[in-house]
């Protein structure tokens, strides 16, 4: 892909933008106190993240009914759901830091005139308040979270969004994200896949999902883009 | 693809009702000798009917000493409203009426990427002409690719006329351009003509909704809030850029409908 034609750069948000693994674990660990479940440990609950809080909270709970057959009577699950919400509510944003060099990144990719986007299978309203809470919300003119379109990553109608709401084509836009998911949604799309080394890809190393580039940290992705121009 | 900006002018481009017409319909009241006064908040309701003339007859209906005869009534309106444009173009040829915050910024930017303005008023010409003339002197037509006025458009907002006018001679279908409102009725009019249309509150208009427009702003500089439509657009601060992407995917989004 030559450098003329790129426009428009979209980003993964937890595990490659912020490090939300902590606060996202404790908001699991609060909720799971309320309702007098076992914490879990903090690695098991981060192999589960990447497609949206809703559904790392039910696989988990599918694992203590397997584990303990008796709670599946008394497990009420929309009860832990609406409890994650309150608490979620409280460490979104709050404990997870940018990673390094998060902010200059996105500063250059703007001053380039590039257009970013943040494309996460997290809920919207709990993207919005990271985002918010982090200072990185200025920056992303489209935020698509998993439950903002009918379907989410790796499907590619989500991707085929994005490019609609810019205007561009896949060969003027690029998706940088930490997990497999990531890069499946960048080849369902059609774009260069890039990705990170320092998220949660369910505890497997990113280069083993294939893709195009793998870039040490954000800086670096930003030192390729201006380079390419 | 945008190629044009049209836009309204009373509580658009200039918070001309608030700094302007309304100091002059009291000013008018005064010099024929009557003790009407629209203050702000009785003004703002009056400002739900589109037209001087009309709103005077429309205020009438509640003054006791207004003439009783409907022809009394409609010669006093016609007197008050020649004497208000007198002293609104005299307010705003003095630069009473400052241009709103990021018009003549987004003017410039839309200019510099290509794009052409006109101007789409409910207001007469010479209203039009004395608050252009103050900020962007003799040769102001020459910013405009068409101006549509009050005269040309009899029929007032919320009917598309006017727009319909405007699009009619910049040889544009509505997709091509952007319409910039401050009202309900504005919002209408152009909506109706098929315009997609951005929103920056006036004064006056501050608690509307305007639900169906492309995006809601308190003025040029402040973020602008995009439509729901658009699924994931966030907040921004308006340019002509930004317009650009908005526009385009408002325009995709309804032909894949």
């Amino acid at each position: 892909m030559s450098a003329a034609v790129l426009r428009l750069v979209s980003f993964d948000l937890d595990g490659t933008l912020v490090d939300t693994a902590g606060e996202i674990a404790e908001a699991v660990h609060r909720t799971f106190d309320d309702v007098g479940l076992q914490r879990r440990p903090q690695d098991e609950i981060t192999r589960l993240i990447g497609k949206g809080t809703r559904e790392l909270l039910l696989r988990l709970l599918a694992r203590i009914t397997a584990e303990q057959p008796a709670l599946a009577a008394t497990l009420d699950t929309d009860a832990v759901l609406h409890r994650f919400e309150h608490h979620y509510a409280e460490t979104a944003g709050r404990m997870g830091q940018p990673f390094d060099g998060c902010v200059a990144t996105l500063e250059t990719l703007r001053a380039q005139g590039l257009r970013l986007a943040c494309v996460t299978n997290k809920e919207q309203r709990h993207a919005e308040r990271v985002l918010g809470a982090t200072g990185l919300a200025g920056y992303f003119e489209l935020l698509v979270g998993g439950d903002t379109l009918p379907f989410k990553k790796p499907d590619a109608r989500v991707f085929a969004h994005v490019l609609g709401h810019f205007g561009v084509s896949a060969g003027e836009a690029v998706h940088v994200g930490d997990s497999a998911i990531d890069v499946e949604t960048a080849r369902n799309a059609g774009v260069p896949a890039w990705v990170l080394p320092h998220g949660y890809n369910a505890g497997v190393p990113i280069a083993e999902a294939g893709p195009d580039r793998l870039f040490a940290d954000l800086p670096a992705v930003a030192a390729h883009v201006s380079a390419m121009r | 693809m945008l190629a044009a900006l049209i836009w309204d002018v009373d509580g658009t481009f200039a918070e001309t009702e608030r700094d302007g017409h309304r100091i002059a319909f009291n000013e008018a009241f005064e010099a024929l000798g009557l003790a009407w006064r629209w203050d702000v908040p009785r003004y703002a309701e009056l400002l739900r009917v589109t037209g001087g003339r009309e709103r005077l007859l429309h205020d009438m209906a509640s003054q006791p000493d207004a003439p009783a005869d409907p022809a009394e009534r409609a010669a006093l309106a016609a007197a008050l409203h020649a004497e208000k444009n007198r002293r609104y173009a005299l307010i705003a040829e003095s630069g009473r009426i400052p241009l709103r915050p990021g018009v003549a910024r987004l003017m410039r930017e839309a200019t510099a990427a290509g794009l052409q303005h006109a101007i789409a008023t409910t207001t007469s010409r010479a209203n039009l002409e004395a608050l252009m003339r103050h900020h962007f002197g003799a040769v102001w037509p020459s910013l405009f690719a068409t101006v549509v006025c009050g005269e040309d458009a009899p029929v007032k907002k919320p009917d598309p006329q006017v727009y319909r006018m405007a699009l009619d001679r910049l040889s544009l279908d509505p997709e091509e351009a952007l319409a910039i409102e401050d009202s309900p009725n504005g919002l209408a009019a152009a909506s109706a003509a098929g315009l997609a249309t951005l929103v920056t509150r006036s004064l006056n208009f501050a608690g509307q909704p305007f639900e169906s427009a492309l995006a809601v702003c308190d003025d040029l500089d402040s973020p602008a809030m995009p439509s729901s439509r658009l699924l994931g657009a966030r907040s921004a601060r308006v340019d002509v850029a930004q317009l650009g992407v908005w526009h385009g995917a408002w325009w995709r989004e309804r032909l894949a409908a």
